[in-house]
């Protein structure tokens, strides 16, 4: 069976019930639309409006979800919910996110946050920590478009601080 | 783009991806992630460590937070004060699984891993003694 998804820009996307499953948000507006994988009917005459998500981001979502729809679902552990999951970004992942920039990346992350795809949420957040690794304060400014406003002075006290754990 | 106009949920989010020395560095590039580091929460780690090693016949002080390790060179009670006060500013919180601590009384006093780990959440703790007025 397949579920409809309507775009902000008023684009269709007919795609695999399985895959919209992927979506607590899409799976809790199909709840409440008493739309059933089972009732073919109900999944023809509704669409579910996405207000919050462009055509442009919504395919790039669903080529990610079309590739983790087989994905055995992660339980979630209590430490998990507090902070940080060794969250390993696979091949296929990094190759799908490797060509957006900051912007784009960040668009895709504010839809998979929309839609509540966790895995997708976590590959971008990943992503964007893996750009930051090892890279020196003024290269993460210049990156990510950062005004520094730290007098040298300050800058050169918080070295002072902070170099006996630099290598 | 700019990365602090971005909704503070994805902020978090990151912050608890980031690994601690980059969080160090994330310090210095503008006030805002200065103070967004110290008051964010560094996230999750299977494990950490605090021991003593020997450099050169010296020994000498660690600390790991997962796979990064920081290896002090200075243990002068000077030293162990700034890296206990400097830790206030790198995060809020930080939990862990697993924390070990295996330190040699004689090159750290025993008190700097009680102030070092102040407000750690650690599942399991565990506390190598070398002697029996370590124990006490």
């Amino acid at each position: 069976p397949n579920v409809k998804l309507v775009t902000s820009d008023n684009e269709e996307f007919v795609v695999d019930f399985r895959i919209a499953k992927m979506s607590v948000t899409v799976s809790r507006l199909m709840e409440a639309m008493n739309m059933s994988e089972t009732d073919d009917a109900s999944l023809l005459s509704n669409s579910i409006p996405l207000p919050n998500v462009t055509k442009a981001v919504m395919a790039r979502v669903i080529e990610w979800c079309e590739k983790h729809k087989n994905d055995e679902p992660k339980e979630e552990k209590e430490n998990d919910k507090r902070g940080r999951t060794t969250h390993v970004v696979s091949d296929w992942d990094k190759e799908f996110l490797k060509n957006d920039e900051f912007g784009r990346l960040c668009q895709l992350m504010g839809a998979a946050n929309y839609l509540e795809i966790k895995g997708l949420f976590n590959d971008i957040s990943q992503t964007i920590a893996n750009m930051i690794h090892g890279k020196k304060s003024d290269e993460i400014a210049e990156m990510f478009n950062i005004h520094c406003d730290l007098t040298e002075a300050e800058k050169k006290e918080i070295r002072k601080k902070t170099a006996w754990c630099e290598d | 783009m700019d990365i602090l106009s971005l909704p503070d949920v994805f902020i978090r989010q990151l912050m608890r991806t980031i690994g601690i020395k980059d969080r160090m560095r994330l310090r210095l590039t503008c006030r805002t992630f200065a103070n967004l580091v110290s008051e964010s929460h560094a996230g999750y780690f299977a494990s950490g460590h605090i021991f003593t090693y020997c450099d050169n016949e010296v020994d000498k002080l660690a600390i790991a937070f997962g796979e990064e390790v920081f290896k002090i060179s200075d243990n002068t009670e000077d030293q162990l004060h700034q890296i206990v006060h400097f830790r206030k500013h790198l995060f809020r919180g930080v939990s862990f699984r697993k924390f070990t601590i295996t330190l040699k009384a004689h090159v750290v006093p025993l008190n700097f891993s009680f102030h070092f780990t102040d407000g750690f959440k650690i599942g399991v703790l565990w506390y190598h003694v070398n002697s029996e007025s370590e124990l006490e």
